[in-house]
């Protein structure tokens, strides 16, 4: 895979079991494996709006970059301690 | 930006005891932005309070078991802990041992709530990682720069990393590197 995100790696008594490629969704942060050969309709999708690749559980709910999400949750912790 | 390493081995001097796996998940390393307060949420590492919370980077995650080799299925988890936290919600707060955790010891001490071994669950949140793996093996994920598991700079919130077997009774190991912003 171009880009990966991540890398994964199973070690069992006799060494490395398995291998693969990871990427984290766009959408909601979580760590995908990349299963080799894999049909890409499984892997989740490509978000047509910010261009990154997003998991099974995002596709078809809208684009909310995870940046974003990260922004309000701060956002509403800065309020929540200034009105105490 | 302090890289740190949290471990729920004992031997670190940190933590409380491992806990035994069951049915349910058992959280055995917990890592969230503290707060200044911790009647209003999670303690700070070690930084004195008031301080702001730090935006958190999970890039590495290495586990296994040390129980007797057997045929059993184990699953690992990470998930979000979004409700505030508290030394009641996960016990083993880490804070006395927060120096420990840094791996240039030029850096800062760790601000965020660090937690090993907690004998108490919170509710957690959405999954962000999770793999399942004979009892045998070991697993390792290292994340690629800006494909981090991220938590944001606010009170309580971070990532909590779980595991359950229905057929395993013995402990779990896990390593967490992770980076402070």
């Amino acid at each position: 895979m171009r880009r990966e995100g991540g890398y994964a790696v199973i070690f069992g008594p006799l060494g490395i079991q398995k291998e693969c490629s990871t990427f984290s969704c766009a959408h909601c942060n979580c760590v995908v494996h990349i299963k080799p050969k894999c049909n890409l309709d499984d892997l989740g999708g490509n978000c047509r709006l910010c261009d990154k690749l997003i998991c099974p559980k995002c596709v078809d709910l809208g684009c909310t970059p995870f940046e974003k999400k990260l922004e309000q949750a701060e956002a509403r912790d800065r309020w929540r301690r200034a009105y105490g | 930006m302090a890289n740190f390493s949290i471990n729920n081995s004992t031997g670190s001097g940190f933590g409380g005891t491992a806990q035994s796996m069951a049915a349910t998940y058992k959280t055995f390393v917990a890592i969230a932005a503290g707060s200044s307060s911790v009647g209003s949420g999670a303690p700070s590492g070690g930084a004195a309070s008031p301080y702001n919370a730090r935006r958190g980077k999970i890039y590495d995650i290495l586990i296994g078991t040390n129980g007797t080799p057997a045929d059993n299925f184990v699953t690992f988890d990470m998930s979000r802990i979004t409700a505030a936290l508290s030394s009641v919600a996960f016990a083993g707060a880490v804070s006395s041992g927060s120096s420990s955790f840094v791996l240039d010891t030029a850096d800062g001490l760790i601000q965020a709530f660090a937690v090993a071994n907690s004998t108490l669950e919170s509710s957690v949140g959405v999954s962000v990682w999770s793999v399942g793996i004979n009892q045998r093996a070991s697993y390792r994920w290292v994340a690629a720069p800006g494909s981090e598991i991220v938590y944001p700079a606010a009170s309580s919130a971070g990532v909590a990393l779980r595991a359950l077997s229905a057929a395993y009774t013995g402990t779990v190991t896990g390593t967490v590197l992770f980076q402070e912003q």
